[in-house]
C-alpha cells in the first residue's frame, strides 16, 4: 500500500509516515502535507524498510510503535538508524516505557494523542 | 642466860624472820629420816637420857623431826620447853622442871609423862636465828646437870642436825631446779607444738584451738581437764575441750554467772585455790564440771575480749601462781590463732563464729565455692583454685566434692570458658561483685549465681543450677523470636518488587532467627530433579551453595518433597536418607536440614533450606515457623506475579484508550477539516490532551491516586514552562475521578491564563497551592489558583464549555469561588477531602 507522490519536488521535504491503523495514518498524512512537507506512507515496518531501501529522498521516519507484522516502531527505529544514518526519526505511542528499549539517537518521542503543532516543530527543526 | 620472863618473851625476837628461815628449810611435816633418827641416838647414848628429840618451833607448835621415848611428834608451844631455849646460843639446862618458874606448870611436867630434867641445844641457822633445839629429858631431876663432855657433844650433835638440814635443803634446791628446768622446757615444747599446730592449721579454727587446748595441758601437768571458750553475744561457749572437760563440747553458759564469765568481764586471769569456796563460781555448773581448781586466762584481741581459756583440777589447790603465767602464755597464742584464722578468709571467721554456718552451707541448696585466683609472672589471673565447695556444689556440677577441692577449675573442668575465670579475676581485682547466668563448658546445663570478693586472692560464689528455666526462657524467647520474624516478614515482603529480593530477605530473617548457619531459597526445575538456589544466606565465614544442584547427588532427598512433605534431616551420618554417602553434603557444611516445600495449585515448585554446620535436632516449633515463612513466601510471590500481570494489563489498557483518543483526534480532525473556526477545533484536541496528561498520571500511579502535585505539574507543563508556574502544597492524593476533574480544570484555567490572564504576557506567573482544613465534622480540601503580574482580568461577558468546567469545581458539585482583582484572576476550589480522596 504504497503511495508514492509523483516526483519530488525539489523544495520539499519527504517524511514516509508509518502507521498501521489507518484513520490515524490518513491524520497524520494530512498534519504532514498541511505543514508543507511531501508524505510516503506505509502500514507496517517491512513496508517501510521496502520504501526505504528503494528510495533515497526520505528526510524523516514519522512512526507509531505498536505494530503488527513482526517488527514494530522502536525495531525500525533502529534500523533506520543502523542503515540510513541521516534520516531523522519520530516515534509516536499510546504508550511506551522508557525504561525498557531506548530510543535511538537522534530521535523524538511523543504520547499519543499528540499535538500536532508537537509534531510540526519538530519537522521544521529537524530540517531546517 | 636469861632465865627470867615469860613464856612468850623468846616468840618476839625476830620472829617472822625465823620462821621464814625454818620454813626455807621445808623440813616441818617430813617423813623419817635416818640421819637425823641417829643423832637422836647418838644424843641418848651421850648423856644418859630416855628422851632426846629434833624439835622445830614453828609459829603455833613445835615438831620433832626425830625423837626417842616420845610418843608424840608434835606438841602446842604451851607444852614446849623448847621454846624457851629459842632466845640463846647456848644449851639450855633447867636441873628440875618442878622447880623452874617456866616450866614447873607445863603439862609435860605436871602430868604424864612427868618430865624433870631438861637440857637443850640451840639448832643455830647460818643467819644465827634458832630454829629449834636438840634436846635431851629425862624423868628425873638431875641437880648437876650435864658433864662439860656432855655438853660439848650435845652442841656438836646440834651442829650435826643443822648440816643434816643444809645438806637437805641443798639438795631439796638441786631437784627444785631439775624441776623448774623440766617444766620450762615442758611448756616451751608444748608452746612450741601449739604454734606449729596454728601455723600448719591452714586456718581451720577447731584444729587450732584444739591445739591450743592440748597444749596449755601438756605445759600444766596438774590440769586435769582444758577448754577454751568463745564469747558468742552473752554466752560463753565451750568450743575447744580436753581431758576430763571432753564431755562438755558446745556447752553455753552464761557470762553473768560463771567464773569464766567472770574472767571475760573483767578482762583479768584467775586462779581459783578451791572453786566450791569461790563466791563467783557457778556452784551447779562446778559440781557438774566436777572442778575442784582451776586457772582462767582471757583471750584477748585489743580491747576485746574473744574467750576464755581454762584449766581445771577436781583437787583444790592444784594451781601454782606460775600455772596461771603459762596459761595465759597460751591464751596471748589463741589471740594470735585467731586473728590467723580471720585473715585466712572473712567468711571462715563467721564459720568461727558458728558451726552451724558450715552446717548451714552444707545443707545449702545453692552450690558455694570458695575460690582463690592464680596469677602468673606479672600478676594476671590465669586460673583459680577451688578451696572449699559445699555438697550441694557437687550435686549442682556433677563432680564429686572431694575431687575438686584443690584442684582448679581448668583441671577439674578442661576446656572451661575463659569467662569462668575472667569474671570472678574481675571480682577480686575490682572488689565488684558480679552476678552471671552462664553454662559451663560442655555440660548442658546453665548456672546462674553471684560471685563476691572476700580478700584480695580469694572469692565466694554462690550459685544454682537454672538449666531448666533458662531453657524454657530461651524456648519462649525463641517462640517470641519466631513470632517477631514472620511479623517482620511480612512488613518488608509486602514493600518488596522482586522475587529474588524476597527470597533473599526471608532467607536472612530465618537463617537469623533460627540461628542456622545458611539459609535460601531454590526453584525445581520442570523434572524436579535439579534445584537453582538463589543467592542465600549464610553466618560469617559459611560459603553460598547459591546454583544449580542435583538432590540425587546427595542421598534420597526427593521422595518428601515430591510428596510435599518437608525434608529434615538432624544428622546427614544417621538419617537414613543420607548416611549411606554424607559426603556430599559434608563438603559443604551442612549436617542437618529442613527442605521445606513452597507448592503451587499442588505441585511443589521450590523450597525453602535452612540448614546447620552441626548436628542439630529440629523442633517442630521450628518446622512449623519453616512452614509459616514458606507460607508466607508463596503468598509473597503470588502477589508480586499478580501485581506484575495488574501492570501489564494497566499498560495495555491505558495503551488502548490512549489509541482511542489518538482515534477519537482524528475523527475529529478529519470531520472538522471544513469547520472556518480553527480555534473551536484547537480547544477541542486540547482538552482531549488535558484527559490524556491525567491518564498517565493515573497510569503511574496503577489507577488507584495520584498525588495533586504529579497532577498539577504535569498538566501544566503540557501548557507552558515551568518557570511560569509553582505548585506547593501536602503530599494529599486524589482518587481516579478527582484526577481527571482537577486535570481539566487546571487545563481550562491555564488555557485562560494563557490567552487573557498572567500568562498572557512576559513576566506573569500562576501560584497553585493547597491544604487540608477542619471544618467540623468533616476535613475540607482547600485549593487555590492565583495569577500575577499580567494585565487586569475581566470577568468573561459570555460562559462558554471551558467556563462552566471551572464552575463544576473538584467532584463536579460546585465549592468554586471566583475573582478579578486587579492584581490578577484569583479561584478558590473546595470539596471535602473524603470525596476527593476516594472518588
Amino acid at each position: 500500500m504504497t503511495n508514492v507522490t509523483s516526483e519530488p519536488v525539489e523544495t520539499k521535504q519527504v517524511v514516509l509516515v508509518v502507521e498501521d491503523e489507518p484513520l490515524l495514518r490518513m491524520m497524520a498524512v494530512d498534519l504532514v502535507e498541511d505543514a508543507g512537507f511531501d508524505v510516503v506512507e506505509a502500514a507496517d515496518a517491512i513496508e517501510a524498510v521496502r520504501i526505504l531501501e528503494s528510495r533515497t529522498d526520505i528526510r524523516i521516519v514519522f512512526t507509531d510503535i505498536d505494530m503488527p507484522n513482526g517488527m514494530d516502531g522502536m525495531q525500525l527505529a533502529a534500523a533506520i538508524r543502523d542503515r540510513w544514518p541521516p534520516i531523522e526519526i519520530i516515534v509516536t505511542s499510546g504508550y511506551y516505557d522508557p525504561d525498557s528499549v531506548p530510543l535511538p539517537p537522534r530521535s523524538v518521542f511523543f504520547p499519543k494523542p499528540y499535538r500536532e503543532q508537537d509534531i510540526i516543530a519538530a519537522m521544521r527543526r529537524m530540517t531546517a | 642466860m636469861n632465865m627470867a620472863g615469860t613464856i612468850d618473851d623468846p616468840f618476839f625476837v625476830d620472829e617472822q624472820e625465823r620462821l621464814s628461815a625454818l620454813a626455807s628449810y621445808n623440813i616441818l611435816d617430813t617423813p623419817d629420816e635416818q640421819g637425823f633418827d641417829d643423832i637422836v641416838l647418838l644424843a641418848t647414848q651421850l648423856c644418859h637420857t630416855p628422851v632426846a628429840l629434833i624439835s622445830f618451833v614453828d609459829q603455833s607448835r613445835q615438831w620433832f623431826k626425830a625423837r626417842i621415848g616420845f610418843p608424840r611428834c608434835e606438841t602446842s608451844l604451851n607444852e614446849s620447853v623448847c621454846a624457851h631455849a629459842l632466845a640463846q646460843t647456848t644449851v639450855l639446862q633447867i636441873p628440875d622442871l618442878t622447880l623452874d618458874p617456866r616450866t614447873q606448870a607445863n603439862p609435860l611436867v605436871t602430868a604424864d609423862p612427868h618430865l624433870r630434867f631438861y637440857a637443850g641445844a640451840p639448832l643455830v641457822a647460818p643467819d644465827q636465828r634458832v630454829l629449834g633445839t636438840l634436846c635431851v629429858i629425862d624423868h628425873l631431876p638431875r641437880p648437876a646437870g650435864l658433864t662439860q663432855e656432855q655438853l660439848t657433844g650435845l652442841q656438836a650433835l646440834a651442829r650435826q642436825v643443822m648440816s643434816q638440814m643444809e645438806l637437805r635443803r641443798s639438795l631439796q634446791s638441786r631437784d627444785a631446779l631439775l624441776t623448774e628446768r623440766e617444766t620450762t622446757r615442758r611448756e616451751r615444747n608444748a608452746f612450741a607444738t601449739v604454734q606449729a599446730a596454728i601455723a600448719s592449721a591452714g586456718g581451720h579454727i577447731d584444729v587450732i584451738l584444739n591445739a591450743l587446748v592440748a597444749g596449755t595441758m601438756q605445759a600444766v601437768p596438774a590440769a586435769e581437764g582444758g577448754v577454751l571458750e568463745l564469747v558468742d553475744g552473752d554466752i560463753l561457749e565451750y568450743r575447744a575441750v580436753q581431758g576430763s572437760l571432753a564431755p562438755f563440747v558446745g556447752e553455753r553458759v552464761r557470762l553473768s554467772d560463771s567464773l569464766a564469765g567472770h574472767c571475760v568481764r573483767a578482762s583479768a586471769p584467775i586462779l581459783a585455790a578451791d572453786v566450791l569456796a569461790d563466791p563467783r563460781t557457778n556452784r551447779d555448773l562446778a559440781l557438774r564440771l566436777k572442778s575442784r581448781s582451776a586457772v582462767l586466762a582471757p583471750v584477748t584481741r585489743g580491747d576485746q575480749v574473744l574467750g576464755v581459756l581454762k584449766l581445771q583440777s577436781s583437787l583444790p589447790n592444784a594451781f601454782t601462781a606460775r600455772d596461771l603465767q603459762i596459761t595465759q602464755l597460751f591464751s596471748a597464742a589463741a589471740t594470735a590463732g585467731l586473728t590467723e584464722v580471720s585473715e585466712v578468709a572473712a567468711l571462715k571467721a563467721v564459720e568461727i563464729k558458728d558451726a552451724y554456718w558450715r552446717d548451714l552451707f552444707e545443707r545449702l541448696r545453692e552450690g558455694f565455692i570458695v575460690g582463690r585466683v592464680i596469677r602468673d609472672d606479672v600478676g594476671h589471673i590465669v586460673d583459680w583454685r577451688y578451696e572449699e565447695v559445699n555438697k550441694a556444689w557437687g550435686d549442682l556440677v556433677g563432680v564429686s566434692s572431694q575431687d575438686a577441692v584443690g584442684h582448679t577449675i581448668r583441671e577439674v573442668f578442661p576446656g572451661i570458658e575463659d569467662e569462668w575465670i575472667q569474671d570472678f579475676a574481675q571480682v577480686v581485682d575490682h572488689g565488684r561483685s558480679i552476678t552471671f547466668t552462664r553454662r559451663a563448658g560442655d555440660m548442658a546445663r546453665w548456672y546462674e549465681g553471684r560471685a563476691h570478693k572476700i580478700t584480695d586472692d580469694t572469692f565466694a560464689v554462690l550459685f544454682l543450677e537454672v538449666t531448666e528455666r533458662v531453657l524454657a526462657e530461651r524456648a519462649r524467647r525463641a517462640n517470641e523470636a519466631r513470632k517477631e520474624a514472620l511479623l517482620e516478614l511480612g512488613d518488608r515482603l509486602r514493600d518488596i518488587e522482586t522475587v529474588p529480593q524476597m527470597t533473599q530477605v526471608a532467607a536472612e530473617i530465618v537463617g537469623r532467627t533460627m540461628g542456622v548457619t545458611r539459609a535460601g531459597f531454590g526453584r525445581l526445575d520442570a523434572t524436579a530433579e535439579y534445584v537453582e538456589i538463589e543467592p542465600d544466606w549464610t553466618v560469617a565465614g559459611m560459603s553460598s551453595i547459591a546454583g544449580r544442584h542435583r538432590f540425587a547427588d546427595y542421598g534420597d532427598i526427593r521422595a518428601d518433597l515430591m510428596r510435599g512433605e518437608p525434608l529434615i534431616i538432624e544428622d546427614v551420618r544417621t538419617d537414613p536418607r543420607t548416611a549411606p554417602d554424607p559426603g556430599p553434603m559434608l563438603a559443604v557444611q551442612i549436617h542437618a536440614l529442613i527442605n521445606m516445600p513452597v507448592r503451587e495449585r499442588g505441585r511443589t515448585v521450590s523450597v525453602f533450606i535452612v540448614q546447620d554446620s552441626r548436628p542439630r535436632h529440629w523442633t517442630a516449633e521450628e518446622v512449623g515457623f519453616l512452614r509459616a515463612v514458606a507460607d508466607r513466601l508463596e503468598v509473597g510471590v503470588a502477589r508480586l506475579q499478580s501485581e506484575h500481570q495488574q501492570r501489564l494489563l494497566n499498560y495495555e489498557l491505558s495503551h488502548r484508550m490512549k489509541n482511542t483518543l489518538a482515534m477519537v483526534q482524528a475523527v475529529a480532525v478529519q470531520t472538522l477539516k471544513s469547520v472556518p473556526d480553527r480555534e473551536a477545533v484547537e480547544a477541542f484536541t486540547r482538552r482531549l490532551h488535558a484527559l490524556s496528561t491525567a491518564h498517565d498520571v493515573l497510569l503511574d500511579e496503577n489507577w488507584t491516586a495520584a498525588k495533586i502535585e504529579t497532577i498539577a505539574t504535569a498538566t501544566l507543563l503540557r501548557l507552558t514552562l515551568p518557570e511560569r508556574f509553582q505548585v506547593s502544597g501536602p503530599a494529599i492524593e486524589l482518587g481516579p475521578r478527582a484526577t481527571l476533574s482537577l486535570s481539566l480544570l487546571l487545563h481550562e484555567l491555564m488555557t485562560n491564563a494563557m490567552k487573557y490572564g498572567s500568562l498572557s504576557c512576559e513576566g506573569g506567573h500562576v501560584k497553585i497551592s493547597w491544604h487540608a482544613e477542619d471544618a467540623g465534622d468533616d476535613t475540607r480540601l482547600i485549593l487555590a489558583w492565583r495569577e500575577h503580574g499580567g494585565p487586569p482580568p475581566r470577568e468573561p461577558s459570555r460562559r462558554g464549555f471551558g467556563s462552566r468546567l471551572i464552575r463544576m469545581g473538584l467532584v463536579g458539585t460546585g465549592g468554586v469561588e471566583l475573582r478579578y482583582p486587579a492584581s490578577g484572576f484569583e479561584a478558590d476550589f473546595e470539596a471535602p477531602l473524603d470525596q476527593v480522596r476516594h472518588s
